[in-house]
């Protein structure tokens, strides 16, 4: 599973805030007819999802009470929070100048395909130990 | 008025898996209302925004962290006590 429950948690939150303000506009009796309408039927749409990621944390929360599954951290590998690896993935400097550095205690050295940008702006990788922050 | 993006007390750090998801969820908060500031034609109150939504996208993420974190951290406790 890719969620962990921090990142479940999070779209849960966010999920929560998205339902409170359409509840809004759906109660709102200044709203028009149509504006009401539509934000009715876009809340059936966010209890469903509500009710989805409620039953993913659920069982990613058993199966990890229960020993099945071993929680993750997938830690942030944001190309744009490093100087080096914002100039060497948008072009600006050769990339034999400018080798990226390991990030994650884990991290496979990036590879970058030509044309392409740095693999690791699509692939998290995995911690599995804590490491300091 | 105080900014609604910065923590009462920076200092203050949630200890447990509650005050964590209270955290998260009041970011998420102030990033939903820096959102609605950030479409707007004003050019320069959407860099503002965006300069706000960065920091609180990068809180975001420590604390999604921090919750994964503990989680790891009471599952490995209990893997240890269980042997």
């Amino acid at each position: 599973m890719a969620e962990t429950v921090g990142s479940l948690i999070d779209k849960l939150t966010i999920v929560e805030l998205r339902r409170w303000h359409t509840e809004e506009a759906m109660l709102n009796a200044r709203a028009s007819v149509d504006v009401r309408h539509a934000a009715a039927l876009r809340l059936h749409v966010i209890d469903e999802q509500r009710q989805d990621l409620t039953a993913e944390l659920d069982k990613l929360w058993r199966d990890i009470v229960a020993g099945v599954a071993r929680p993750k951290i997938y830690r942030q590998l944001k190309l744009y929070n490093d100087e080096k690896l914002r100039e060497a993935s948008s072009g600006k400097v050769g990339a034999q100048d400018n080798s990226p550095k390991v990030i994650s205690e884990s991290a496979a050295p990036a590879r970058s395909q030509p044309g392409e940008p740095l693999a690791v702006t699509r692939t998290k990788v995995l911690a599995l130990r804590r490491s300091t922050p | 008025m105080s900014d609604p993006t910065e923590p009462q007390d920076p200092t203050a750090r949630p200890k447990g898996l509650g005050p964590l998801v209270a955290e998260l969820a009041r970011i998420n908060c102030a990033l939903w209302h820096e959102e609605d500031a950030a479409r707007c034609d004003d050019d320069l109150a959407v860099a503002r925004a965006k300069r706000k939504i960065d920091a609180l996208n990068q809180k975001r993420n420590d604390t999604i962290e921090k919750i994964d974190e503990l989680v790891l951290e009471w599952a490995w406790d209990k893997g240890t006590q269980n042997g």
